[in-house]
């Protein structure tokens, strides 16, 4: 799946993903290809991109947000 | 005709003028740079913000809030309007007071009170000097302090947010210079409240989190915000490209004009040597003659 994650200023990642976990307001939640279309708020915490199953993770810190996720790509709009 | 000490201080003046045009042209073009970066940096934000509200909206069918979908009744009509601070822009405020004057006359004419809020002092300026027709007219000052023009942008969103909540306006829209290329800009005038988005016709179903309701109430006016502040930043671009393009012809038109002097007077300093040569040659031979 695509993952875009935007703040104001900068374009902080964009590329494929086999995973993503997020900080949610219900608590984390993770993302998997082809996961129901969603939208939901976030809450301060770390979202993780997992790239492939040997690479290494990326953490991205975030304070808040919002996270949408249709037609297989997940938009990360950041405050 | 003018003399050879006349010509010598145009001379002068010229090419002083000259130096500060081909300065302020440099200038214009680092500034235009930096500003087309941020552009097309927030433009991105803005859009997916965007399509997120769609979404969000197609679940509201029947009771959108009010400050997504406006009021029926439109009485008051606030125009947020982006102008420079600055001179030396060629055409730059003069089309965005051309555009203002007749968006003031259009609203008036469908029996609305207008409300306008003048970012930049040059439109503030000229709307407080002319009878441009507005119900009130508010200056926010200082708005384009480089680092700060997100914070003076969700400032001013919240402002709105409050003018609209408390029923003192109805409808808001914003006025700025679409940055589109260098060499091509473009007026326009977007909604922001009711929200001007696309329809989405995605017709899966879609979760949410917490629930609809709560997200809407984080993001319009968080997206108010970013719409204010997409449009300072391509106001800003649009301003330093036309005063580069405007910055160049005046240093082109000095360089025209010092030309066309030195060649005016460069005759005028041979005219005057060789009328002083006759002078001593025909001396010399009234002596000889003599």
């Amino acid at each position: 799946m695509d993952v875009k994650i935007l703040n104001l200023k900068e374009k902080l990642f964009d590329g494929e993903a086999i995973k993503v976990v997020l900080p949610a307001v219900g608590g984390e939640m993770c993302i998997l290809p082809h996961h129901i279309s969603l939208i939901t708020a976030l809450v301060p915490g770390t979202i993780r991109i997992f790239r492939a199953i040997s690479d290494r993770v990326v953490s991205i810190k975030v304070t808040g947000g919002v996270c949408s996720f249709s037609n297989n790509s997940a938009v990360f709009i950041l405050q | 005709m003018a003399n050879l000490k006349e010509l010598r201080n145009k001379i002068g003046v010229i090419q002083s003028t000259r130096k500060v045009t081909a300065a302020m042209k440099l200038v214009a073009g680092v500034k235009l740079r930096k500003a087309e970066r941020k552009v097309s940096e927030s433009r991105e934000y803005a859009i997916e913000l965007n399509r997120i509200l769609a979404r969000l909206r197609r679940e509201f069918l029947d009771a959108v809030p009010e400050l997504f979908a406006g009021r029926k009744n439109v009485a008051a009509v606030l125009l947020v309007v982006f102008s420079s601070d600055r001179g030396l822009c060629g055409n730059f405020n003069y089309l965005i007071q051309k555009f203002v004057t007749e968006a003031v006359l259009g609203i008036r004419n469908v029996g609305a009170s207008v409300h306008l809020v003048c970012v930049g002092k040059r439109l503030f300026d000229y709307c407080k000097n002319s009878s441009i027709g507005s119900d009130s007219l508010e200056l926010v000052a200082d708005f384009y302090n480089v680092d700060n023009i997100y914070e003076n942008s969700k400032l001013l969103a919240e402002k709105i947010v409050k003018r609209f909540n408390d029923r003192k306006v109805d409808n808001v829209s914003v006025i700025f210079t679409k940055y589109l290329s260098a060499m091509k800009q473009m007026i326009e005038m977007r909604s922001l409240i009711p929200l001007e988005s696309e329809i989405n016709h995605d017709e899966t179903v879609t979760v949410f989190e917490p629930n609809v309701g709560e997200i809407l109430q984080q993001l319009l006016p968080q997206n108010i915000a970013v719409q204010i502040y997409q449009s300072a930043l391509e106001s800003i671009a649009s301003e330093q490209s036309i005063r580069m393009k405007s910055m160049d012809n005046a240093t082109r038109n000095a360089d025209e004009m010092l030309y066309n002097f030195k060649i005016k007077y460069n005759r005028l300093r041979q005219n005057k040597i060789t009328q002083e040569l006759v002078e001593v040659i025909s001396g010399a031979e009234a002596i000889v003659e003599g």
